[in-house]
Order: structure tokens, then C-alpha cells, then sequence
């Protein structure tokens, strides 16, 4: 488990390196073709075209460049924002079973809630297809790293009808794993645009509370009234959780500016536990940031 | 851009971690990584009190022992235990007015109700352990408060050992040996008779069954409802089958419940008692 723990955090390290390399070289040729441009533009004054200034401006980071300019290859996003994580599948229905108790003396009820996380990460994405004027110029592949968060909380509520008062066990559970997305997808459009592919989750970490709350109250209460409470928090571990599965991913989005943009992502991964099926559907609103 | 990533960096590299490994992710407590949960989710008449588990005092002027009359009792999820304790050398005059229990290796204790057998002048302690409860095995540990004019003296501590196990379907066999088994099993969506058979081999053993909260087979004469079988039972209670199966029947019908609770008592005054007892599906 810790091997795969390293690995899955060595990808990461490896990734935001190569990331930060991409971005240092793109300032530097960026900074070097401003000097090489003035350098050459300033003896020639006005015989300079003007109409390509603006649109230099105008279409910069995630927009092609305009006609007879090849696009950038490359381009780097940071994205962040909140998720919802919705949990389903043969797990949920079988721990729905527990509250099926045929002993007249309890009731037992239970409910399952999403859990509400945050996503982040960063991307490269690369235009194979360099011509704007081209339909495929708006046509890219992008590979990323993310860091996001899936759980659900459970809670279960049993009473002992068989005391004439009132006698309440309260179990919590909550689960919260984090997990470094490695994703692969196609994207299309350039202002306003659509992407889907897959993600493989590597598992990085988690925790299960469990929090257990007993009260009795009532008159008749043996000895009077009380409330206790225990709390414990389990490791998450490659015994019990998937060291890495495949996800769907897909969203859409939209460019604001050249350098800011939402999008609506979603994951879909059924992989979330070793030997229960535990669906996780996560949407999430995000801010994008992108870098020429 | 750089600050970014090493931010995204920090946040990949500051998980949280818990204690305790998680064996299954199935809901439930766990009687090895969870045992304060179990401690307070035992189903009892009782008041739970968070302070230090009252033991005999050491240079007490009386020195009573508290006895477990079973170590081991196996017992299905949902079940009802009826845990017997006796003080054998009781002073006439000092009066139970208490019993402590509690999961040996938890926190906090139960003071709990207790119910008198005038015959045997046992006490008994009924504890039913919920589904929420996994399967394994824990000791209780019980010790007892006696009252005399307005003086209170704690016995010595008792415990048994639980063996917290699953229902079964029909169809299924148990085995055993000394001590009280009380198992749970589930006779599915056919109405029917349902046939049960045990064999006690040499050393006679005792059956009962419950269904729907009434004894409705017994080696014995059935008990009444909220009474239990007990080692001070008759002789012919526990009947000795050699190598032959002997067969019992009742009637089973899911609309009424969907399990049955068979409860095995091993012969008391011998040690090398052996049973088994298979539980047939309705017909």
C-alpha cells in the first residue's frame, strides 16, 4: 500500500514538474519572441501590419491564434472548485439490509448523505492541429493531475422498543478518501467547449469516523437519564479500498477571458471499495486558470 | 503560476490519517478496533456512567465472590443473552441492590438490571447484541453491589467470554460443546414444518427453540416466556441421544417471523460434553 501510496505521490511530484518546466521555457521563448519582435518590428515602424496587435491581444491562451499565425502547441490550466460527491450502487443497498432487523423489540432506520469536497489540479493541453482556420484547430488533448476527495456519511439510528422509555443508539459513519486523478481527454470547442475521457484514481489516503452517541431519557429511565458517546477513526487502506480505479470523465466549459474560465467537470467511478460496489458520481463547478 | 502548483503541492501532501486499520467496509462496530462503541451499543436495561468500574475494595471487610455459572456463551447477532451470575456464599442479609458491567477493555461501565431466580437464586443479566454489532469475540465483566443497612460492599468481578456470531440460514448445523449457545437463523420465505435434530452423544445437552418470543421446542419442559434454560434444570432435560439424531418439528410461518433463536445448553456438571444441531428449511 505504502508503494503504491509513493508512487501515486511521485506521479504527482514528476507531473507538477514537468508543468512548472513547460511554463518557465514558455515565459522564457515567450519573453526572447518579445525582444526578437521589437527588435525586428522597431526599424520597420508603421510598415507593420496593426490588425496584428489586437488580435494577438484578444486571442491568447485558450483561443487559436488568427489566420496565418500558428497556434501555440501547448497550453497549462489550474483549475479548483468545489464537488459534491453522490454515493450509490449494491453497497448502499446492502448496507440498507441492517435495517430490516426481524426482532419486534428494535427499530432500526438509516439514511446515506453526500458529502460535499473540493477538487484541484492542473492540466497540459496540447493542439495537434496548429492552422486556426482549421475545424480542427479547435480540437485538443489534455492531460492532468487532480486532487480530489469522495466519501459519504452514514447514519444509523436504533431504538429498543422493549423499555418503557425512550433508548436511542446513534451510529455515524463517515467515510473520506482522497485520491490523485491522473486524466486523459478530448476537448472541443474554443470559447465554449466539451471534453470527456478517462481518469485513473490512484488512491492516496482515508479515513472512516465512526462516532457512536447512546441516550436514554424519560421518566421511567433506569437510574435516570444518560448520554454517552465513542468516537474512532479508521485508516483506510489498500485492504479494503481499490489502490487505483478508472473513472468516466467528462464536462463542459467556458472561456470568460483568455486567462479565466468555468467549466462543469464530472467523474463517474464505480471503483471506490475492493469488494463491495460502491458507485461515486462527482460533479464539480470550477474555476479555471489558463497559462499560454 | 508556480505558487499555485506548490499550493496544489501542499494540499496533495497534508493527508489526514486515522488510528485504527479497517478490516471491512461493511457498517458496523468492530469488537477489536471499537470496543468504547460496543461497550455503550449493547441493547440492556441499564444506566451507563463514564466513571472507573467499581471492583471489590481492597481491605473490605467482607470478601464476596461474584460467579459466572457460564464462561463462554455464542451468541448470534439480534439474540437475547441471559447471563447467569451467582454469589455462593452470600450473608443472608446483605441484598443485590446493583450489578456493574462492562466490556473488558472499554471505557465506562453499565449499571444494570438484573433478574432474580428464587429457585437457583441466580442472577441473571439479559443483554441482546444489535445487527450494528460485527462478529467476534468479546469478555464482559461483571461485579456486584450488596446492601446492608445503608452499607454497600462490591463483590469480587465475574466475566464471560461472548462469541458474537451471524445469523444462518436453515439448512445449516451447529456444533458445541460446554457452556450456551444461542444462535439466530433465518428460515427464509417458505411456510412450512420445519425439522430440527440433535445429537448429545454420551453426555445429555439441552435444546430449546423460540419462535416469535415463545419457547416452542424444548428437551425440557418449555419454558415460560422471558424465563431461560438453566443448569439447574431436571435431569431429563438434557437427554442423552448416542450416535442417533433425535428429530424435533415446529410449525414456521414468515408472516409471523422470519427467524428462529435455538439455544443449546451443554451439559453443566461435565466437561466433555459435544453436540450438534441441525436446523432444517421449512417443508
Amino acid at each position: 500500500m505504502m508503494h503504491q501510496f509513493r508512487s501515486a505521490r511521485w506521479l504527482a511530484v514528476l507531473f507538477f514538474a514537468c508543468l512548472i518546466h513547460l511554463c518557465d521555457t514558455q515565459s522564457v521563448q515567450a519573453q526572447y519572441g518579445k525582444k526578437k519582435a521589437s527588435g525586428k518590428k522597431k526599424p520597420a515602424g508603421k510598415s507593420a501590419p496593426k490588425t496584428s496587435k489586437p488580435a494577438a491581444k484578444t486571442e491568447a491562451a485558450s483561443t487559436p491564434a488568427p489566420s496565418g499565425q500558428a497556434m501555440k502547441f501547448i497550453y497549462g490550466d489550474v483549475f479548483v472548485g468545489p464537488s459534491m460527491n453522490f454515493a450509490s450502487g449494491d453497497y448502499i443497498d446492502y448496507q440498507k439490509l441492517y435495517y430490516g432487523t426481524a426482532n419486534p423489540n428494535f427499530s432500526i432506520t438509516g439514511t446515506f448523505k453526500n458529502q460535499t469536497f473540493f477538487t484541484a489540479g492542473a492540466q497540459a493541453r496540447i493542439f495537434p492541429f496548429r492552422k486556426p482556420e482549421s475545424a480542427l484547430s479547435a480540437l485538443s488533448f489534455t492531460a492532468g493531475l487532480s486532487f480530489l476527495q469522495k466519501g459519504f456519511t452514514h447514519d444509523v439510528l436504533l431504538v429498543n422498543k422493549s423499555l418503557d422509555y425512550l433508548d436511542e443508539t446513534r451510529l455515524k459513519e463517515e467515510f473520506n478518501a482522497s485520491f490523485l486523478a491522473s486524466h486523459l481527454m478530448v476537448r472541443y470547442g474554443k470559447r465554449l467547449y466539451a471534453e470527456a475521457g478517462i481518469s485513473i484514481d490512484w488512491f492516496l489516503s482515508g479515513v472512516r469516523n465512526q462516532e457512536l452517541l447512546r441516550k436514554s431519557s424519560g421518566a421511567n429511565a433506569f437510574e435516570g437519564a444518560f448520554e454517552t458517546t465513542a468516537n474512532v477513526d479508521y485508516n483506510l487502506t489498500t485492504k479494503t479500498m481499490n489502490s487505483q480505479s478508472l473513472s468516466w470523465v467528462f464536462g463542459v466549459g467556458y472561456q470568460i477571458t483568455d486567462m479565466f474560465g468555468v467549466r462543469f467537470f464530472n467523474n463517474l467511478n464505480t471503483g471506490f471499495f475492493k469488494d463491495s460496489k460502491l458507485q461515486n458520481y462527482q460533479p464539480s463547478l470550477q474555476v479555471t486558470v489558463s497559462f499560454p | 503560476m508556480k505558487n499555485y502548483i506548490w499550493i496544489l503541492l501542499i494540499v496533495l501532501f497534508s493527508c489526514k490519517k486515522g488510528s485504527v486499520e479497517m478490516e471491512s467496509a461493511d457498517i458496523g462496530i468492530d469488537p477489536v478496533g471499537n470496543i468504547n462503541a460496543l461497550n455503550r451499543a449493547l441493547q440492556l436495561k441499564g444506566h451507563f456512567e463514564e466513571g472507573t468500574f467499581p471492583t471489590q475494595t481492597v481491605g473490605a471487610p467482607v470478601q464476596i465472590k461474584l460467579v459466572a455459572s457460564q464462561d463462554t456463551i455464542e451468541i448470534g447477532n439480534e439474540t437475547r443473552a441471559f447471563i447467569p451470575l451467582s454469589i455462593p456464599d452470600q450473608d443472608r442479609r446483605l441484598k443485590l441492590c446493583g450489578m456493574n458491567m462492562k466490556v473488558s477493555g472499554s471505557t465506562g461501565f453499565w449499571s444494570v438490571a438484573t433478574v432474580n431466580d428464587s429457585v437457583s437464586s441466580d442472577y441473571f443479566v439479559e443483554v441482546t447484541i444489535p445487527s450494528l454489532i460485527k462478529s467476534g469475540t468479546i469478555r464482559v465483566v461483571f461485579s456486584a453491589k450488596l446492601c446492608f443497612n445503608g452499607q454497600s460492599i462490591v463483590t469480587d468481578t465475574a466475566s464471560v467470554v461472548l462469541s458474537i456470531r451471524p445469523s444462518l440460514p436453515c439448512g445449516s448445523e451447529i456444533k458445541g460443546r460446554n457452556g450456551l449457545t444461542i444462535r439466530k437463523f433465518d428460515m427464509g420465505e417458505k411456510k412450512g414444518k420445519v425439522k430440527i435434530g440433535l445429537i448429545t452423544y454420551t453426555i445429555g445437552d439441552r435444546l430449546d427453540v423460540k419462535y416469535n418470543g415463545e419457547y416452542v421446542i424444548s428437551t425440557c419442559y418449555s419454558p415460560k416466556k422471558g424465563s431461560y434454560p438453566k443448569c439447574n434444570s431436571p435431569a431429563e432435560c438434557f437427554p442423552i441421544t448416542a450416535q442417533e439424531k433425535r428429530y424435533f418439528y415446529m410449525n414456521y410461518d414468515p408472516a409471523i417471523s422470519r427467524f428462529i433463536e435455538v439455544y443449546v445448553l451443554g451439559y453443566c456438571e461435565l466437561p466433555d460434553t459435544k453436540w450438534i444441531v441441525d436446523v432444517g428449511c421449512p417443508e
